[in-house]
């Protein structure tokens, strides 16, 4: 199973591009890439949660088909709340591998700036329950619930939050494709506004357009430039209850641990042979306990060991070189994809003042929601 | 019409109306979805109340409807507010929200 | 025999009430308009009035004392499903059609065989509420039924109202002799008249009054007189009564209804509560007669004469026959203590 072309937009208020341009342009500089042509696809698969609610498209499947000039493939949405991307990249593997196709181009997409943020928060808590909506749970009142429980059973305070942010900003000033490409200081992050207790402003994924696009296809179907080709060693889903008073556990994402576990198995990798990875750093919290549920570290250190820089560009274990959902940015249904397109560019040795030197193996953690969906995608080097 | 799916939501709205259980967890939600007006707390309560711990132990979330802050172990009991927002002429819901008992 | 309400089947079963956290000041009210909130708060005898939350209404508070007053029932027989009625007075109900009283019932577990309407009758609907039930009861239609006085009462910005428009619900549950008696109640009658003191024109969201005609003709004539008839029809004395409960739109009228009508300040103590949380309005009388139910002793007498503008007095005696408390902080006194201040701009 192949990656065998990426691409990413700019992420950010794209003012002038409308969702079927930010679909277009994955798709058709993906199959560039890849050096495929529309023809050669047979399955079009299109990651994205809000379109419907937002702007009232369904059937994205068919508007990819015609944006792309793809006629005649089999094309469709995938949703998983902030997990479609990554869950639609494990359908197309899923297709590929039961031989239902050969060459699946998946697309990642949201277009989240037309509306006012009071109506796009609502949209986004979509992803939880009923009971949640009712509630008044914003989305970010959801992971400040178990932010609460984190801080009470791990000793963890509202500051050492701070340090994800950091992180994640000074990889973004090495990344020109991301929402907020520039550093951030500690004291900027920590006199950041409330939003949901304890969570402040700089503890929360933006909201953001943008697309990703990734080509696979199984060996047998390219001819491509090997060194241009990573190949996906596991792809792996895993579904917990959509609602957060139904889990085992406050403190981790269930599906996640469930999810790695499948992936690590599949590809005959362990934690610690991973080099870089991209998390679902929605919210810092989020960061912290994926550090931990992905077995990158010890349940409850994840904050130590951010702090201490293990996770930084140059530290024994890169994460989110992106700049991860916070300052990369976060268009729902695009950054599973994202996560891929950028595993890919690493591990092809093609991520330019944010290379990872010698990768070979990448991880991409992709969750819905508060945690009902996680997908983790495990990347080799060929 | 949500008219609706609220007689729907009757069924289940009221179970909690004065059940007694333990805030696990809260948040102050600052920025409020639209529709609603914040800000205004939001707790997970474990209910009824059976044991100390809430492992495993059912759990709800709801409003909070008290003049005191919640505060994580504090016991609540759950009374009847409206929810939701019905506007000036859409039908009205109520349900449970939690306060100190 | 006209409009002499003889009961001899009929006793109060459970009561409760429900004063809702939130007081402002009248002084906080008198800043906002830039007036003397001493002089105000001192002629009409009224310091602070209890106000509802945002998300509280008629039918939350309403459910709220019926709560109450449903686990002050005694014995292990009584079921909510055995009420065969279930009113709710008000002038505050959230629809102008459909009934309050469907909704509390089916909060409530009533089940759906029982008799509801809404009544209005501006501040005296709930005690027509429990009249309408006791008569029920008395016939043998109905074995129990639950009557509610509740409001959230409103007021436009900067009128006199706005010192006094307060919140909060009483609930008297009553029933026969199948059901263990906390008060026998005993008799009632009622006195009206089209007298335009106060009204609300449909589809308006505020009242509005006539000034200082809601004195002497409306409020006074009807307390009075209507306290009068009860006591001639009954062959009464008003120094019978331990206790007498009257409506109370502020701290003044019903102290000079009281004097005129011969009531001792010690008869009207208990069952004063307007200088603390302002006037409820269909919750007024009957919070004041819950209190008293709570802390009256065995064998007193009282006697509560309501009012509602429009204009009418109920008046209703009950003896008590004993004391019970379901847990001193859902009493009326312990509400009254329990309270939070807010602001004139935190209203909603």
């Amino acid at each position: 199973m192949l990656i065998t072309g990426a691409y990413q937009t700019k992420f950010g208020e794209l003012w002038d591009k409308s969702l079927s341009d930010l679909i277009f342009e994955a798709g058709s500089n993906a199959m560039k890439d890849a050096g495929v042509k529309p023809a050669e696809v047979d399955l079009v698969l299109v990651g994205n949660m809000l379109s419907g609610q937002l702007e009232g498209q369904e059937h994205l499947g068919a508007v990819a088909a015609e944006a792309l000039g793809i006629n005649q493939a089999a094309a469709m949405r995938v949703e998983a709340a902030c997990a479609s991307g990554g869950v639609a990249v494990n359908q197309a593997v899923n297709a590929i591998k039961a031989g239902a196709a050969k060459t699946a181009l998946v697309i990642g997409a949201e277009k989240m700036t037309d509306k006012s943020s009071g109506e796009v928060a609502l949209s986004l808590m979509g992803a939880a329950s009923e009971a949640e909506r009712q509630a008044g749970l914003t989305f970010v009142g959801l992971y400040g619930l178990m932010a609460r429980v984190y801080f009470d059973r791990f000793g963890l305070k509202k500051d050492d939050l701070a340090h994800v942010a950091v992180k994640n900003h000074r990889h973004a000033s090495l990344n020109p494709k991301a929402q907020y490409p520039y550093a951030v200081d500690l004291e900027t992050v920590l006199k950041s506004s409330c939003v949901a207790s304890p969570l402040h402003l700089f503890d929360c994924a933006p909201i953001t357009d943008g697309a990703a696009a990734v080509v696979i296809q199984n060996r047998r179907s390219t001819s491509h430039d090997q060194k241009r080709v990573v190949a996906i060693a596991a792809s792996q889903v895993a579904t917990d209850s959509v609602s957060l008073t139904k889990r085992q556990s406050l403190v981790e994402i269930g599906a996640t641990k469930t999810a790695v576990k499948k992936a690590y198995l599949e590809a005959g990798v362990e934690a610690s042979e991973v080099d870089v990875a991209e998390v679902h750093d929605c919210f810092s919290i989020a960061e912290i306990m994926a550090v931990e549920d992905l077995g990158f570290c010890k349940k409850g250190e994840g904050a130590k060991a951010i702090k201490r820089g293990e996770f930084d560009f140059g530290g024994r274990l890169p994460v989110n070189l992106s700049g991860g959902l916070k300052a990369c940015g976060h268009p729902v249904g695009a950054t599973g994809v994202k996560q891929v397109v950028e595993l890919a560019l690493q591990l092809r040795g093609e991520a330019g003042e944010r290379q990872v030197k010698g990768a070979k193996v990448g991880l991409a953690h992709n969750v819905g929601g508060s945690g009902g969906t996680a997908v983790v995608h495990l990347l080799k080097k060929i | 019409m949500k008219a609706v799916s609220v007689w729907r939501r009757q069924k289940t709205n009221y179970q909690n109306l004065g059940i007694v259980g333990k805030v696990v967890s809260k948040t102050r939600i600052i920025e409020a979805p639209q529709g609603f007006v914040g800000p205004y707390w939001v707790v997970m309560v474990a209910a009824p109340l059976r044991s100390e711990s809430f492992e495993g132990q059912e759990r709800v979330v709801g409003q909070w409807a008290d003049v005191v802050e919640p505060k994580i172990g504090m016991k609540v009991v759950g009374v009847l507010r409206r929810i939701g927002e019905a506007g000036s002429s859409g039908v009205i819901e109520y349900g449970v929200k939690w306060k100190q008992l | 025999m006209l409009n002499k309400f003889k009961f001899k089947n009929v006793g109060v079963i459970g009561f409760g009430a429900h004063v809702p956290t939130y007081r402002i000041t009248v002084d906080e009210i008198a800043k906002v308009h830039e007036k003397d909130g001493r002089a105000i708060a001192a002629s009409l005898g009224v310091k602070e009035k209890a106000v509802a939350d945002r998300d509280e209404d008629t039918v939350s508070l309403a459910v709220t004392a019926a709560l109450h007053s449903l686990k002050r029932v005694q014995g292990k027989l009584f079921k909510p499903k055995d009420l065969g009625a279930v009113l709710v007075g008000s002038e505050s109900h959230p629809y102008a059609v459909k009934p309050t009283g469907s909704v509390v019932a089916e909060i409530l577990g009533v089940g759906r065989e029982y008799l509801t309407a809404d009544l209005e009758f501006a501040c005296k609907a709930g005690t027509t509420a429990m009249i309408v039930i006791a008569s029920l009861i008395e016939a043998g239609l109905i074995e129990a039924g639950l009557a509610i006085g509740a409001d959230v009462a409103q007021s436009r910005r900067g009128d006199a109202l706005e010192y006094t428009a307060g919140a909060g619900a009483a609930a008297v549950v009553l029933g026969s002799k199948k059901y263990p008696w906390q008060a026998k109640f005993e008799a009632a009658s009622s006195f009206n008249s089209d007298t335009p003191d106060f009204w609300r024109r449909a589809g308006q969201k505020f009242p509005a009054h006539a000034g200082r005609f809601t004195g002497e003709p409306a409020y006074f004539a009807h307390v009075e007189e209507g306290t009068r008839q009860f006591l001639k029809k009954f062959r009464q004395k008003i120094g019978w009564f331990n206790h007498v409960v009257l409506h109370m739109p502020n701290g003044k009228f019903p102290k000079k209804a009281a004097a005129r009508l011969g009531v001792t300040a010690g008869q009207l103590k208990t069952g004063f509560i307007v200088e603390k949380i302002g006037n409820p309005y269909c919750a007024s009388a009957m919070t004041g007669l819950v209190k008293v139910l709570e802390e009256g002793r065995k064998n007193q007498k009282i006697l509560m004469t309501s009012y509602g503008s429009g204009a009418g007095s109920d008046s209703i005696s009950l003896t008590i026959l004993q004391k019970n408390s379901i847990g001193k902080d859902t009493d009326v006194s312990e509400q009254i203590k329990k309270f939070e201040y807010i602001s004139y701009s935190k209203l909603c």
